[in-house]
């Protein structure tokens, strides 16, 4: 009743496809050897994709028995020998298809046929010892198999050697997304589950996008946040312009395959495919380490131009429904996008600051705190999704707003929590995406029609080119720092589509040509993902554009960088011009008083709002303008030099240890014995980071002689702090 | 601007002002306006609670410090003249002169003359090196966390460490013009005067 054929494509990868004889998609992992344990039963067609990954011990030569020595990885291999258990169960069908004959029930010793759910109630005998319920579980199942293949996938990308330096990730994984997609349909016959428009936007897009948006770097963000907007909404708008009308002139110049396709047709195309996609930027932007400001042009960009884009595709989409369109409608579709943009915008921050206060009183219940910055996200996204307001934005405000209360009112473990989290759900998620990616590309029908086809991958480059050239001019004049010519083709090249324009094209209205739309779409992805994807880095190395600072900067840096931003803002309001340092002062004013807000009613050392009275730093000694004046909550003190940690034993007049070794201790040592050292460590990034987050600002003043509080945001794990200073 | 007649600016003052610092006439008169309002003794010279009377200046934790640097030695009044010398910092480097041949004088929002600038912030008695204190009373009004001092002195030690090259504990200002070559001087200290 079973038969398989095992196939190996020995890329050190290997794939074995088993072909049985049942209807269920199971994932055997196999060991070294392909022994595939699959005990399935009934007269149905199954499809077994095994994803083996060779784990080649250290050192023993390929070709010996897998049972060696692995060391290590026997962590690995316990979960392979589960998984393995897990297939040998027998799967038992589905109901069969109708064009199969109907089962021969032909249970074997081990199996038994269910085809109803549950017990088997018409066996006249014994009891039944051992039965398979497929049905019971069967959505989780296939999910989760699916995030298995995904997985796996990716592991055995990073473990095959050369391959992930010349191919991006993402196109590995979209040719996996092929093989498996050509596996089912050669068995199946029929088109392969396909990534379903709701799925993608309500499951797969907001992990990648809160990750996005919890990590982003604020500074630069805002710092560049003009540009930004400029090249989202101003580009978008000019890359659908161009072309839709352009495709609308290629249609009128090919009536014949064409004809059918109206102008609003090709705006609407246009609109679908003329937006950057975040997902595909961020797989591959993500390997190539340009400069930060590059990086984030585009990133920012590609994240921003989504209002734009959900606005017209809805704009243009519901004008193919209206009998006559006037120019009021355009006028008003104008103001949804502002509407769509600040409404996304606004949610956002509410939900975002909703988030923070919650996040204040986590302190009794540390671990279920996490939860609360995925629910809220989620929940900006689904509210805004439901008001029709750009989901993206909202998720990307909320997380931005919502990090630096989260990060000071959570625990150190609730923090990394969140940020592995995370970065795990996206990482499946982008994951998940590009193997769709490739298994819905293999579909029943495709439309083909060159003109069509290759004029619209033409006019996407050359639209993208000219705006990108365009406005930057206009844009370099209002900028401190010029974006060059060489940041300028990065920028162009580097506008990938992705998913989000897959499953727009989806989601069209049924028209004669919407197969043809869809056809071309795929290819403009496959294009863009495969072509620029992985030639950009070799470009960014011809061309020389500037990488990424690859050290961390020094304390010195770090310190005087932060003096001069200082330095800035008090010229900046000597002159009274309202300058980027005016307005950022103005919002970290904004945000401390919010913190002030949110943790008046329950100071904790948790919360470590703490502040100290240091009343001999006050210049001119007038307490009203003491600039690092505060009290502490914490241990009650008041007075200026009085030791901060009463627990703590002051530091002790140790001989300073020798060796290199000893570095590593977390002992406090006497600055005098530094100097003596004399050798320089370098700093950590966990170091650094903390280094950072000393110098994070600072005290300012109620307008108050009686209330000069300074509230000062303590994120400061001293021993790493200390322990690299030294 | 208005019936101060001993306060309005001549045109041959103007153009001293000018060829000192490089600001174009709109800019100086609009800088002479902001001088004006600030100047409410309407004297023609500010003063120091002239400057602490700008309320986003007294939360500044180096507010203190910035109002001196406009000062020059022990003077307690600073007219337009040294008002715009010292602005002057802090005009950006126009590409033309990036590429311009050295002077006799560099011009005043030179890189080094920037730096120098921040240098002097630090070195408050003016002895050409920042020792472990000045470094120490900046970071505390940085800081200001609940760090305590020997913390606060690792700390400044490690960055004068980094910057110390002739081994004297304190930073020179070509050590710590060594120390800054790779921050974007020109562009972290400019401020774009409208026109």
């Amino acid at each position: 009743m079973c038969a398989f054929v095992c196939v190996h494509v020995c890329v050190r990868l290997c794939v074995c496809v088993c072909v049985c004889v049942c209807v269920c998609v199971c994932v055997c992992v196999c060991v070294c050897v392909c022994v595939c344990v699959c005990v399935c039963v009934c007269v149905c067609v199954c499809v077994c994709v095994c994803v083996c990954v060779r784990v080649r011990p250290l050192s023993h030569a390929p070709g010996l028995p897998c049972h060696s020595s692995y060391g290590y990885r026997m962590a690995g291999l316990c979960t392979h020998a589960l998984l393995l258990a897990a297939c040998a169960l027998p799967c038992s069908s589905l109901t069969p298809p109708a064009q199969v004959s109907p089962p021969q029930q032909q249970p074997l010793s081990l199996a038994l046929n269910s085809s109803d759910a549950g017990l088997l109630l018409d066996v006249p005998v014994a009891l039944r010892v051992f039965s398979v319920d497929y049905h019971h579980v069967q959505a989780p199942f296939e999910i989760v198999l699916w995030i298995m293949l995904a997985s796996l996938a990716k592991l055995g990308f990073h473990w095959s050697g050369r391959v992930p330096a010349v191919v991006p990730e993402s196109c590995l994984l979209i040719m996996v997304g092929l093989m498996v997609g050509g596996v089912i349909y050669g068995v199946r016959h029929s088109a392969p589950p396909t990534l379903s428009a709701d799925a993608f936007f309500l499951f797969l897009l907001p992990p990648i996008v809160l990750d996005a948006g919890y990590f982003l770097p604020g500074r630069l963000f805002f710092e560049n946040l003009g540009t930004i907007l400029w090249y989202a909404v101003l580009g978008t708008l000019w890359n659908v312009m161009g072309i839709g009308l352009s495709l609308y002139g290629v249609c009128l110049l090919a009536p014949e395959s064409l004809g059918d396709v109206s102008l609003l047709h090709c705006l609407l195309f246009g609109s679908l495919i003329a937006a950057v996609d975040p997902v595909a930027v961020l797989s591959v932007f993500q390997e190539i380490h340009v400069n930060e400001q590059l990086h984030i042009l585009v990133f920012g960009e590609s994240l921003l131009n989504d209002a734009v884009t959900v606005v017209l595709y809805k704009l243009f989409e519901s004008f193919l429904r209206m009998p006559t369109i006037s120019g009021v409608d355009v006028l008003l579709g104008g103001c949804r996008v502002v509407v769509v943009g600040l409404g996304g915008l606004c949610l956002g921050l509410f939900f975002g600051l909703l988030a923070a206060l919650t996040s204040r009183f986590t302190s009794r219940a540390q671990v279920i705190a996490p939860l609360f910055v995925f629910l809220y996200s989620y929940l900006s996204y689904l509210t805004s999704e439901m008001l029709h307001l750009s989901g993206i934005m909202a998720i990307v405000t909320c997380a931005v707003t919502m990090k630096q209360y989260v990060e000071a009112n959570v625990s150190q473990r609730s923090n990394t929590s969140i940020q592995y989290f995370l970065k795990m759900w996206s990482s499946v998620s982008e994951t998940l995406i590009f193997i769709f990616l490739g298994v819905s590309t293999i579909q029943d029908v495709h439309m083909w029609d060159w003109p069509f086809v290759c004029s619209t991958l033409l006019l996407c480059l050359l639209w993208r080119a000219l705006g990108v050239l365009l406005l930057t001019a206009v844009v370099n004049k209002l900028r401190r720092n010029a974006v060059t010519f060489r940041d300028q083709f990065i920028i162009a090249y580097g506008g990938l589509r992705g998913a989000i324009c897959f499953s727009l094209v989806f989601l069209i209205d049924d028209f004669p040509k919407k197969r043809l739309f869809i056809t071309t779409t795929i290819v403009v992805i496959l294009f863009t993902v495969f072509v620029q994807g992985m030639t950009i880095k070799p470009l960014v190395e011809l061309l020389e554009v500037k990488k990424r600072k690859r050290a961390l900067p020094t304390v010195s840096e770090e310190i005087h960088s932060r003096i001069l931003d200082h330095l800035l803002a008090g010229i900046e309001d000597v002159v009274g011009y309202w300058g980027q340092h005016y307005w950022k002062d103005k919002l970290v004013l904004l945000y401390y008083s919010f913190l002030i807000f949110t943790t008046r009613w329950q100071p904790t050392p948790q919360f470590s709002l703490v502040s100290k009275c240091d009343l001999h730093q006050c210049s001119n000694g007038r307490p009203t303008k003491c600039i690092s004046c505060v009290f502490e909550f914490e241990s009650g003190a008041l007075l200026p030099g009085k030791n901060p940690h009463p627990g703590v034993p002051p530091p002790q007049q140790a001989p300073p240890p020798g060796g290199d070794g000893q570095h590593q201790t977390h002992t406090l040592q006497e600055p005098a014995q530094l100097q003596q050292q004399g050798r320089a460590k370098a700093v950590s990034a966990e170091g650094h980071h903390s280094i950072q987050q000393c110098f994070i600002i600072n005290p300012f003043l109620m307008y108050s002689a009686v209330h000069t509080l300074i509230y000062h945001h303590y994120r400061l794990d001293v021993q790493v702090c200390l322990s690299n200073a030294i | 601007m208005g019936s101060r007649a001993s306060t309005l600016l001549r045109e041959e003052e103007i153009e001293e002002i000018k060829k000192e610092t490089g600001f174009s006439h709109s800019q100086i008169t609009r800088l002479y306006s902001r001088f004006s309002s600030l100047d409410k003794g309407e004297n023609g010279t500010l003063s120091r609670e002239d400057f602490q009377r700008i309320p986003e200046l007294a939360i500044n934790p180096l507010g203190d410090r910035i109002i001196n640097a406009f000062f020059p030695e022990s003077e307690d009044q600073v007219n337009f003249r040294g008002f715009m010398r010292t602005l002057a910092h802090f005009r950006p480097i126009e590409d033309n002169e990036k590429n311009k041949d050295h002077t006799a004088s560099e011009p005043l929002n030179s890189r080094t003359n920037k730096l120098l600038f921040a240098f002097r912030l630090y070195d408050l008695d003016r002895d050409d090196k920042i020792s472990r204190d000045e470094l120490l009373q900046v970071l505390r009004m940085m800081v200001g966390v609940n760090i305590s001092d020997e913390q606060l002195g690792s700390i400044a030690d490690r960055t004068i460490q980094e910057a110390d090259q002739n081994g004297d504990s304190s930073i020179s200002f070509n050590e710590f013009i060594k120390v800054l070559e790779k921050v974007d001087v020109e562009q972290k200290m400019s401020i774009r005067f409208l026109h």
